[in-house]
């Protein structure tokens, strides 16, 4: 790892002054006030039970913060594999790669397994406008993360096949942009929603 | 396009260390802020007032934001930056003023608009306890 380790890396800061990088940025500007307004719905109708279930009673602590290192750790990995790519280190990159979607995997598998446990116990997006904005706003991260994989996907794929060309390596530090993205959304998911649910 | 980008001066590129240092910070913050909510669920929400705990949940929030930002996402306040940290800092303020805005306005409408037990509600809003004759 010596050689890795002293590499120019992500050189986000190298490339922000790429004109794509930083519209790529835009866009997750633009993103983000998608997910505040999500948000804000969500903060709005949080109380709005109708009679059914509140937060309190349908959130499980350990199993967010078991979500909570998942994600973490995928994201930190995520950044581990773009300083690896750049020093053009093919079968490290792609088992931190393949790691990291793995981890996002297993994220989103808990995710569904919580909807589904939701809707079978009669706790559907139907039932109340708090459900409602909670499976939106969650469920939209969730959606976001299944892009993220897909797009992960066709990186290691791509890797594979042409090796690591400049244009690539661009278009992997954006993925990794939007990895760590959804990452931040998640803290703001995690404290709102469940923390504060609990609480 | 590449040759017009210079190089950073070695102290401020990423280096492997600095991802090391925003994670353990990230997990530290993260862990902290489960241990808070569990803590006060197991002391029967005694173990400092509500209001105090959301403040504190608020600030970790805010502090592990700002450190994936600074770390993973290599955000800075330099002069080559800058317009990353201006378009940054726009979506800001339209964020506050989508949460914010919002939850006064329906807090507002919700306080205004008579519910099924007006009474029952107003006396709850206000703290009235009347005692039953």
């Amino acid at each position: 790892m010596t050689d890795v380790k002293n590499t120019v890396a992500p050189a986000l800061e190298d490339e922000s002054q790429k004109p794509s990088i930083f519209g790529f940025w835009l866009y997750l500007m633009t993103d983000t006030v998608l997910f505040a307004s999500l948000f804000a719905t969500f903060i709005v109708l949080r109380g709005r039970t109708a009679g059914g279930v509140s937060g309190e009673e349908i959130f499980s602590l350990p199993y967010v913060f078991i979500e909570t290192l998942i994600l973490l750790i995928s994201s930190f990995v995520a950044g581990l594999a773009l300083f690896t790519a750049r020093a053009r280190r093919k079968a490290l990159t792609i088992s931190l790669l393949l790691v990291t979607g793995l981890l996002g995997l297993a994220f989103l598998a808990m995710e569904i397994h919580e909807f589904r446990t939701l809707v079978t116990e009669g706790h559907g997006w139907g039932t109340s406008a708090f459900l409602s904005s909670y499976f939106t706003l969650v469920g939209t991260h969730g959606l976001h993360i299944l892009i993220g994989l897909i797009w992960l996907g066709v990186s290691i794929m791509f890797i594979l096949q042409r090796g690591f060309t400049d244009r690539f390596l661009t278009r992997l530090t954006m993925w990794s942009m939007f990895w760590h993205f959804l990452d931040v959304i998640w803290i703001g998911i995690f404290t709102i929603v469940y923390l504060v649910g609990i609480v | 396009m590449k040759k017009h980008i210079q190089p950073l001066p070695d102290h401020r590129k990423p280096t492997i260390t600095a991802y090391i240092t925003g994670f353990v910070l990230s997990l530290t913050l993260s862990g902290a802020a489960f241990a808070l909510v569990w803590a006060y669920h197991i002391s029967d929400n005694e173990l400092m007032s509500r209001g105090l705990l959301l403040a504190i949940l608020t600030l970790f929030a805010i502090a592990q934001i700002v450190v994936q930002a600074t770390y993973f996402l290599h955000m800075s306040a330099e002069r080559r930056a800058r317009m990353t940290l201006v378009s940054a800092a726009f979506t800001l303020v339209v964020i506050f003023a989508i949460i914010v805005g919002s939850m006064w306005i329906m807090y507002n409408l919700d306080y205004n608009m008579i519910p099924e037990d007006p009474t029952q509600y107003i006396q709850n809003e206000e703290n009235i306890h009347v005692t039953s004759q």
